[in-house]
């Protein structure tokens, strides 16, 4: 049974592989817990260590490992619509280098935008700029490759700044931003997961408001336009979405590399489809779970290595999107 | 009925400019010109994608500039020659998509769109290669789909910019003589623009001409292809 013949059977194969994945991650770690004390410490709370390990640090770990996977990829599925190219992605357009400038600037200097030092603010802001910058960009420019360029180009002057940034604040500032860099899930706590569930859920309702334009805009602007989409609006709404996801994931947890370029393309390649609310709820599983296996194996590796998160999406989503550009020269289209 | 009257049109600068332009539906007009005379930038005018720089254009009665994009997108369909297939999307679901402006906003296509769909399809002798991927026709099918995709649209007008430009001689005869009998069945008002001036004479159509100076205008069919080069020239 082929994915696009039978997608809701295929849906229902991720679901039930992300609720076996979240049983094993709450199992799994260096302290180890027996399933009976799991179950204790989920359904009948104490002040034991187990529960402590699940309430604390596995649970809240898991469940933004799943958020934050979910989140980069609608992010991601929204940027390849707007910009008609499959490289495109929030971290490719420089849509998260904008995050991490602002959140480097909050970390090492204490300053903050309209005196503010909510963190999911400044990323969001920091990510609509950078959106609206490369959408302007994207206006100016027809070429695909030359719009890419630019958002290297971009992402390597914030760069430059944050080192500027780095070069000239205390080591352990310093130190905080660097671990924030790496993109870690390990600090994340129970507080922190209604505020990004909240966005995770008002970007999925808002992602679902476009989708027969999505549907449209695979034809390009121009034709999107004569059935009847107003451009104006798309475009602002899908950076928008955009913005918000990855701006609140990158404060966060950091700036989590290839989930948002890899998924929608894994999603949209396994599913064979372009009926956008399909892929939407496609890639909300397929990220959870990507996001959540690659912080199982850092879990399983915890006791011998520290692997950062950053590390291990870029290490599985590199070659992967190398075999995608060889196999089906996308970055043509 | 679409009417422009005292037209000026261009992006920045004034590219081409008509007295009068009436189309009625069931109309097949052919309009001609050189390269860079400004055909495509009158289409994309009439259709209301970008506003005259002067003059006035009415659809139906009603000033094009106050048509919603998705109330204009019932009344005009656009086909060109740029559509070259997209990877995972069939024909079927690519001839949908000119449902678009009558679907919710999730995009879910009912029973009576696909009919529609299917309809459009049928009506083009394409039916059969509704299970196909787009990125597999060949350049005469994909004209053919991409007319159904319009006209699944089921708007009055039809507005076509070069859609015979990557075809043979064979397939830009069927595809004319495919929309000639579109306005006559379906009493659509088409344009269309071309270069295939010998089929234009050939068929006795009505022409928008648009000379090189600029000037638009309006013209019985011309029997004589020399006559209408001198037009052009």
């Amino acid at each position: 049974m082929k994915p696009n013949q039978s997608p809701f059977l295929w849906m229902l194969v991720l679901g039930v592989s992300l609720l076996f994945l979240f049983i094993v991650y709450l199992k799994a770690g260096a302290y180890s817990t027996t399933w009976g004390q799991m179950l204790d410490a989920i359904f009948y709370p104490t002040d034991s260590l187990s529960t402590t390990i699940v309430w604390s640090f596995r649970l809240p770990r898991i469940l933004m490992a799943f958020l934050a996977g979910g989140a980069l990829s609608v992010a991601g599925m929204h940027m390849q619509n707007l910009f008609n190219n499959s490289l495109a992605g929030p971290d490719i357009l420089g849509i998260t280098s904008g995050s991490s400038l602002m959140v480097a600037l909050w970390a090492m200097t204490g300053w903050s935008l309209l005196g503010t030092s909510d963190v999911i603010l400044l990323g969001i802001l920091g990510a609509l700029g950078m959106g609206i910058i490369m959408l302007m960009f994207a206006y100016k420019l027809k070429s695909v490759v030359h719009l890419l360029l630019l958002g290297l180009m971009l992402g390597s002057f914030i760069s430059a700044i944050i080192s500027i940034v780095q070069a000239s604040s205390a080591s352990q500032d310093l130190q905080r931003f660097v671990f924030w860099n790496f993109g870690n899930l390990q600090r994340v706590n129970l507080d922190q997961i209604l505020p990004v569930g909240i966005v995770f859920f008002v970007g999925l309702t808002l992602s679902m408001t476009q989708v027969r334009s999505l549907n449209a805009m695979v034809l390009g602007e121009d034709h999107a336009q004569s059935l009847g989409i107003s451009l104006r609006a798309f475009r602002l709404m899908g950076i928008l979405i955009a913005a918000i996801l990855t701006g609140t994931i990158t404060a966060y947890v950091g700036p989590i590399a290839f989930v948002g370029l890899a998924v929608p393309n894994a999603t949209k390649l396994w599913f064979k489809t372009q009926k956008h609310g399909l892929l939407l709820g496609a890639n909300v599983l397929l990220g959870a779970l990507f996001l959540g296996l690659c912080d199982l194996l850092i879990v399983y590796f915890e006791p011998y290595l520290s692997l950062p998160l950053n590390a291990i999406t870029s290490l599985i989503g590199v070659p992967f999107i190398c075999w995608m550009i060889l196999k089906y020269r996308y970055v043509a289209s | 009925m679409l009417q422009a009257k005292n037209l000026t049109i261009g992006y920045s600068d004034a590219i081409a400019h008509a007295e009068e332009i009436i189309i009625h539906s069931g109309d097949f007009i052919a309009l001609v010109g050189r390269n860079g005379s400004g055909k495509s930038t009158l289409i994309h005018s009439l259709s209301g994608k970008i506003p005259p720089l002067n003059g006035l254009i009415s659809l139906d009665g009603k000033d094009l500039s106050s048509y919603t994009a998705s109330q204009l997108a019932c009344k005009i369909a656009w086909v060109n020659a740029g559509f070259l297939g997209v990877p995972h999307l069939t024909v079927l679901d690519y001839v949908l998509l000119g449902r678009t402006p009558y679907l919710g906003w999730l995009g879910n296509p009912t029973t009576e769109d696909r009919m529609a769909a299917q309809k459009a399809l049928d009506f083009v002798s394409a039916g059969h290669l509704k299970d196909d991927q787009t990125t597999s026709l060949s350049d005469g099918e994909r004209q053919l789909v991409s007319i159904a995709r319009a006209l699944a649209q089921e708007t009055p007008y039809l507005f076509l910019d070069e859609p015979t430009a990557f075809l043979d001689f064979f397939h830009r005869k069927n595809v004319l003589a495919l929309l000639k009998e579109i306005a006559q069945v379906k009493k659509i008002g088409i344009i269309l623009s071309t270069h295939e001036l010998d089929l234009v004479v050939n068929l006795n159509l009505p022409l928008i001409l648009v000379s090189k100076g600029g000037t638009i205008l309006h013209h019985p069919s011309i029997a004589n292809r020399q006559a209408l080069e001198n037009l052009l020239s």
